[in-house]
């Protein structure tokens, strides 16, 4: 690995793993297949072009690989799920929607190396034997679009894409499908509607995986950009070698975003739970701005639930014996934060340090949430404006106590309730910061406001029944 | 017709903007039909309707944005209907139903960026391309300055958070934007307008 170097101010940290973001920001590599070929590209296809599709799914699922979207469903599993005597057409799609806030690791793979990702999806659709594919990427990459479609022109031209790819007889079609900046395209069911022309509304479960019923009816597959990418890794290592690495349980690497108040923010590859929370944020980042002190960390994108940094979190020693912990001692893989009530969701860390006022953060989030719910559901359309609402009363200062307690309540009739899983991801951010910062909530708020009209209509019939004061 | 238009017609309502006088009016021409043939063969057949949003990208690409001309067109071309299409162009907050200015900036407000002054930098922007922060508001997103060169919108996530705040000018995305960065390119901007314009 010593010949590679990279940008200078850009060079790995040393407890960083670069595999999928090798070629990032890497001297003299530029996106074209030239490059991508001389550096081993394509290599691993014309292995696996060799191979039986089943044993290539077998060698995924061996491997234990978890998608990276964020739901961390394992991969291999995932593309059994097509029906058994299946005689429709199966799709393929690459989710490159990436619109969590806090998460932009793909947009790197995308824009800087996009042969990795279109190696890594004919491997899959010749596991699964799909004979089209579509890339749905998000609209604001348009750069990234037109690299794209560039690569995907270079590999038809060399044989890489197309009918008969290096004489095994195997065809496929990969098109660049834009969206146009929802983020409810991100979910699996919706990013398929939109494929197909129609509103992108989630579709209702069962069935659960698009596998069984996805585009135009057909089975559908669906994965992220990375986990594509690291499909290629484990052909690249193989099975058994790629599950000896990092965690039991979420083997092979990952790449953690981290933006907020750090000193060093970006991206970065590690083994999987070969490091802290604390060692990500203290050694890699760089630890706090000067003079400022973390004070809460979003662990996996904007929907996870936020931990406190002073929180006392007790776990469980090997030998039974009681232990007590910081966020900062939780490794990072895909389960261990799971434990202690939140996600590592698609690996976007948000950091917030003690300048930071949290009901102005979840006030922030509830814009989000709010301007991105689909309509489609009732609790989630009428709640999430209803929570945006309570938040800015709060912010403003114009809350009662009783409004956080509100707040949460909504929150709570949200989550479940809902077509797709956009009802959890924003509950779980009002629910989390509620309930771990409800003093700085209630700080904001007092008992008089209870009393008080907020809109124009309450104030006037209400103009006999208070004063104003 | 009644005084209160109805809840199609305020859709297919003409909403003139400023910024109409960079861009070519709607027309449907031989180019264009064969650009929307070349998209609905991408996907498989008797699928034409996937190619909705690509054809709508393009004609916003030409035009600026979707207006309600282009709308029963879009419909004819993927085989569909002018509601089905109406009600995609109303779905997604990338389309554009005003006409953008000649420079269109997408600021980001969310969380990473708004931590890294995200907010303060949407406020200097609006005032130094001249538009009223004010007139933002959820129905209304964008809003397009006077003489129509700049127009401006806050979105959601631009998926480069750990360098904000971020702002895309047209499709360039500048990460780390500092006031000096946003007085460098408004004042490029202007500049391309009025080399544009001596050149004519």
């Amino acid at each position: 690995m010593s010949d590679i170097t990279y940008k200078p101010g850009r060079e790995p940290h040393p407890k960083e793993t670069r595999r999928i973001f090798k070629n990032i920001d890497r001297e003299g590599y530029d996106p074209s297949i030239k490059c991508f070929i001389k550096d081993g590209g394509y290599k691993t296809l014309k292995k696996v072009l060799k191979m039986e599709p089943a044993d290539v799914i077998n060698e995924v699922k061996k491997s234990g690989l978890r998608g990276r979207g964020g739901a961390g469903f394992p991969t291999g599993v995932k593309w059994t799920f097509i029906p058994k005597g299946n005689t429709k057409p199966v799709y393929l799609v690459c989710n490159c929607d990436e619109s969590e806030p806090g998460t932009f690791k793909d947009r790197f793979i995308v824009h800087q190396d996009p042969h990795q990702l279109l190696e890594g999806m004919i491997i899959a659709c010749y596991a699964v034997q799909a004979h089209y594919a579509v890339i749905y990427m998000r609209e604001e990459f348009p750069e990234a679009a037109r690299i794209m479609n560039n690569a995907i022109k270079e590999a038809e031209a060399k044989g890489y894409l197309g009918t008969d790819i290096q004489k095994s007889g195997f065809d496929l079609k990969i098109v660049l499908h834009r969206g146009a900046g929802a983020y409810i395209c991100g979910e699996e069911t919706g990013l398929i509607n939109s494929i197909e022309g129609v509103r992108p509304y989630p579709r209702i479960k069962p069935p659960f995986f698009p596998a069984a019923i996805g585009l135009y009816g057909c089975p559908t597959i669906v994965n992220n950009v990375e986990s594509l990418c690291q499909v290629r890794q484990v052909m690249m290592m193989g099975g058994e070698k790629y599950a000896a690495e990092g965690a039991q349980r979420s083997p092979g690497t990952r790449i953690i975003g981290v933006s907020g108040d750090v000193k060093r923010p970006g991206v970065y590859e590690i083994i999987s739970g070969s490091i802290t929370y604390g060692e990500l944020l203290y050694d890699i980042c760089g630890g706090p701005r000067i003079g400022r002190k973390f004070k809460a960390i979003i662990p996996g994108g904007a929907s996870a639930k936020v931990m406190r940094c002073d929180e006392v979190l007790t776990d469980r020693n090997p030998d039974g014996t009681i232990r007590e912990m910081s966020v900062f001692d939780i490794p990072m893989d895909l389960d261990s934060i799971a434990k202690f009530g939140s996600m590592s969701g698609s690996g976007g860390v948000i950091v917030m340090d003690d300048t930071r006022s949290m009901p102005k953060c979840l006030n922030n989030l509830n814009r989000f949430f709010a301007w991105e719910s689909c309509g489609q559901c009732s609790p989630c359309r009428e709640g999430n404006p209803w929570m945006l609402k309570l938040s800015t009363r709060i912010c403003e200062g114009k809350g009662s106590p009783e409004d956080v307690d509100l707040l949460k309540s909504v929150a709570d009739n949200i989550c479940g309730r809902t077509v797709c899983a956009f009802g959890e991801a924003c509950s779980w951010p009002t629910q989390a910061f509620t309930t771990k910062f409800r003093d700085e909530f209630l700080a904001l708020t007092k008992p008089i406001n209870a009393l008080k009209a907020h809109s124009e209509e309450a104030k006037e019939a209400r103009k006999f029944l208070t004063r104003e004061d | 017709m009644s005084e209160t238009p109805n809840a199609i017609d305020a859709i297919t309502a003409a909403q003139p903007s400023p910024g109409e006088q960079f861009f070519p009016k709607f027309e449907v021409t031989p180019e264009l039909i064969e650009k929307a043939k070349e998209l609905v063969a991408l996907y498989p057949e008797g699928k034409e309707q996937s190619a909705v949003l690509p054809i709508i990208h393009h004609v916003q690409e030409e035009f600026g944005y979707i207006c309600a001309d282009a709308i029963p067109w879009i419909a004819e071309m993927c085989k569909s209907t002018p509601i089905h299409v109406s009600g995609i162009v109303t779905f997604y907050p990338g389309i554009h139903r005003k006409c953008p200015g000649k420079f269109h900036f997408r600021v980001c407000r969310t969380l990473a960026c708004a931590l890294s002054g995200g907010e303060e930098l949407m406020a200097y922007i609006c005032k130094k391309i001249g538009v009223n922060q004010a007139e933002i508001c959820d129905a209304e997103p964008m809003v397009v300055s006077e003489n129509g060169i700049f127009s401006i919108e806050p979105v959601e996530c631009l998926a480069n958070c750990g360098f904000g705040p971020n702002v895309m000018v047209n499709d360039t995305l500048y990460s780390q934007v500092t006031r000096k960065k946003v007085d460098e390119i408004v004042s490029a901007c202007k500049k391309q307008v009025a080399a544009e314009k001596k050149n004519k």
